[in-house]
């Protein structure tokens, strides 16, 4: 599945309307590679997240297309989108992102039993998942009684468990140790390079830039391609 | 669905607090639709029952009642009165043109009586002619009344030996009526014959003989009329007042619309009423959801994140808001039927209007419109609630939420 951006670029309004508006990412061109660690470094308020969520259909850009097998997401309908999302891109979103009310298995499953499916198969997924990333013994506990780290490889497994084509994760090593930050990156890293899937990482710590496989930098809402 | 409504039911499990001031507010709009329209009904379904059991188009008392109950007081609440006109003055107004059917009734009031602990107001009719009581009465008793028997009102306390005694005289409960919301439940029925005897009793047994001046045995205490084809209730009620002293003609139907006139009153001040508890709730209820819409922003995006449509995420927050409003509604309307069971004997004495509360099928669509109206406002301010959330797009409540 190949995910292109044409011309993509966005701008916030400082009071949420007139005149006195910034642009948050720029007019850019990009391509989502299969079976790669994409990487977007550059420092807080840079346009990273602006630009991941443009990606993955939760960010109208102002300008620009975001094309997913050559489809443009944003003249599909809320439906289609969503339905798309679902099944296609993995998100681990920045923060604590888990369902407060829902305990760590059923965030897990939630995506999975949105659309239906064989309940079966995707609680030995769930499990497997859960298994992979470390965190199978917190099943049954509710997401926000959860670490940091916790939370992340949660989030990690919960983007997983459609299979899909694309992973995008919005700086999931923010407030992870070294040893955590190591595991999350690994896993990626593995997703990419041993299911084919197309990864983008979004992160501003230096140490990830040793993962990634295509490396980019935006600075200023403008994102540039630097050789590895 | 199937994803909506178990995310849904756990919502409410999992938020206990939330949930319950849901459901207290959900409870509140029930209970005052159900509560609201028990009472508006009842009192309608007093009118027309009033209207009905009436059944005449003219009621003629002595002027002496006035200041006394009246036949109003009598039948709503069981107000007694004690007042006669002449045999002589009945048949001047038998003699009145326009006249079609004519009956009369007598008032007796008991002394302390062994059946009840107040004074019970006795009502003679006349079963060859009435026309007022006996199509009532026929509902529980269609037998005939013999001399010496009574028919009790439902509020009427029956020995078990079914015997009652007035002024030192015993008589048999040939039936009890059912419940009538009304004056007449605390009132006794029996034919002419049998209600002069008790009187004839009374004469000999008070000290102060109440019919001193009464010719027990023509004498009555009401004449209803209704007019015959062709002529006018009011000309005939201003030829009995115009023509015979001593007697008070009232065309029933203004006594009708005086009691409709204070039921829309009451009416008025029940919708009022009913409409600030809707609107105060309603507030409160949007103020709650938008109390814990930071809550949900989060919630909402995360859900959004993973591929929920806003279709789904309506879907959830319908079935969320359905699934309390269930719970508070029901709990609501149980209240509603507890508190109007206890309350309406006494509503109908503080409101001083004909009450009768309506039948098990009247009750069961009154309690499924209230409740299906208070579900319906829940999952309305919670959709408001969900449009207003994702009417943002899930990048913009991401980047607010930092």
């Amino acid at each position: 599945m190949k995910l292109e951006a044409v011309g993509i670029g966005r701008i916030f309004f400082r009071n949420g309307h007139g005149t006195n508006y910034f642009h948050a990412v720029n007019a850019t061109d990009f391509v989502l590679q299969p079976g790669k660690l994409t990487e977007i470094v550059g420092r807080s308020g840079s346009g990273k997240t602006t630009f991941l969520h443009m990606l993955s259909g939760l960010l109208t850009p102002s300008e620009g297309k975001v094309l997913l097998d050559g489809t443009d997401l944003y003249a599909m309908d809320d439906n289609r989108r969503s339905l798309l999302r679902n099944q296609h891109i993995g998100i681990i979103p920045q923060g604590q992102t888990g369902l407060a009310g829902l305990t760590v298995l059923e965030n897990v499953l939630a995506p999975a039993a949105m659309y239906g499916g064989d309940p079966a198969s995707r609680r030995q997924r769930a499990s497997e998942l859960l298994k992979l990333v470390g965190i199978s013994d917190l099943e049954d506990v509710f997401a926000n009684e959860l670490s940091g780290g916790e939370v992340r490889r949660m989030s990690i497994a919960r983007a997983l468990i459609n299979d899909p084509q694309i992973v995008m994760a919005d700086e999931p090593t923010g407030d992870l140790d070294d040893e955590n930050t190591e595991i999350v990156l690994q896993l990626l890293r593995a997703i990419a390079h041993e299911d084919g899937v197309a990864v983008l990482l979004v992160t501003h710590e230096k140490e990830a830039e040793a993962y990634a496989d295509a490396l980019y930098r935006m600075s200023g809402g403008f994102l540039t391609r630097e050789e590895k | 669905m199937k994803f909506a409504f178990d995310t849904a039911l756990k919502n409410v499990k999992r938020k206990p607090f939330r949930s319950c001031i849901m459901a207290v507010l959900t409870l509140l709009l029930s209970l005052a639709v159900f509560a609201g329209a028990f009472t508006v009904m009842s009192l309608r379904r007093g009118l027309s029952d009033y209207r009905a059991r009436l059944g005449a188009d003219i009621i003629v008392v002595p002027s002496s009642a006035k200041g006394h109950g009246t036949v109003n007081d009598i039948l709503l609440q069981g107000i007694t009165g004690n007042y006669y006109m002449s045999g002589k003055e009945i048949e001047k107004i038998r003699s009145v043109e326009g006249i079609g059917e004519i009956t009369t009734q007598f008032f007796l009031t008991s002394a302390k009586a062994s059946c009840c602990s107040t004074r019970v107001q006795i009502i003679g009719f006349d079963p060859e002619t009435d026309f007022s009581i006996l199509p009532w009465i026929g509902e529980s008793y269609q037998a005939t009344i013999s001399d010496g028997d009574i028919i009790a009102g439902s509020s009427i306390n029956v020995p078990s030996d079914r015997t009652i005694t007035f002024y030192g005289q015993n008589y048999r409960v040939a039936a009890q009526l059912a419940e009538t919301g009304t004056g007449l439940d605390s009132a006794v029925y029996t034919n002419m014959n049998t209600i002069r005897q008790m009187a004839e009793s009374a004469s000999n047994l008070l000290e102060t003989d109440p019919f001193r001046d009464v010719n027990i045995r023509t004498a009555a205490s009401a004449v209803l009329i209704r007019v015959a084809g062709g002529y006018s209730i009011e000309d005939v009620a201003d030829d009995i007042n115009i023509h015979i002293t001593k007697v008070q003609a009232t065309p029933a139907k203004s006594m009708v619309s005086e009691i409709s006139e204070g039921l829309n009153g009451v009416s008025r001040i029940i919708g009022l009423l009913v409409g600030a508890v809707w609107v105060l709730a309603l507030i409160v209820l949007i103020a709650v959801y938008a109390l814990v819409s930071n809550e949900r922003r989060k919630e909402f995006a995360i859900l959004r994140i993973m591929g929920a449509s806003r279709k789904m995420l309506f879907r959830i927050m319908s079935a969320e808001a359905a699934l309390i409003g269930a719970i508070g509604a029901i709990l609501g309307l149980a209240i509603g039927l507890l508190l109007t069971t206890l309350l309406s004997g006494r509503l109908q004495s503080v409101l001083n209007l004909p009450f009768s509360t309506p039948g098990w099928q009247s009750v069961l669509g009154l309690a499924l419109g209230a409740f299906a109206v208070s579900v319906i406002a829940g999952i309305v301010t919670a959709l408001l609630s969900a449009w207003r959330i994702t009417k943002s797009e899930t990048g913009l409540l991401l980047r607010e939420d930092g």
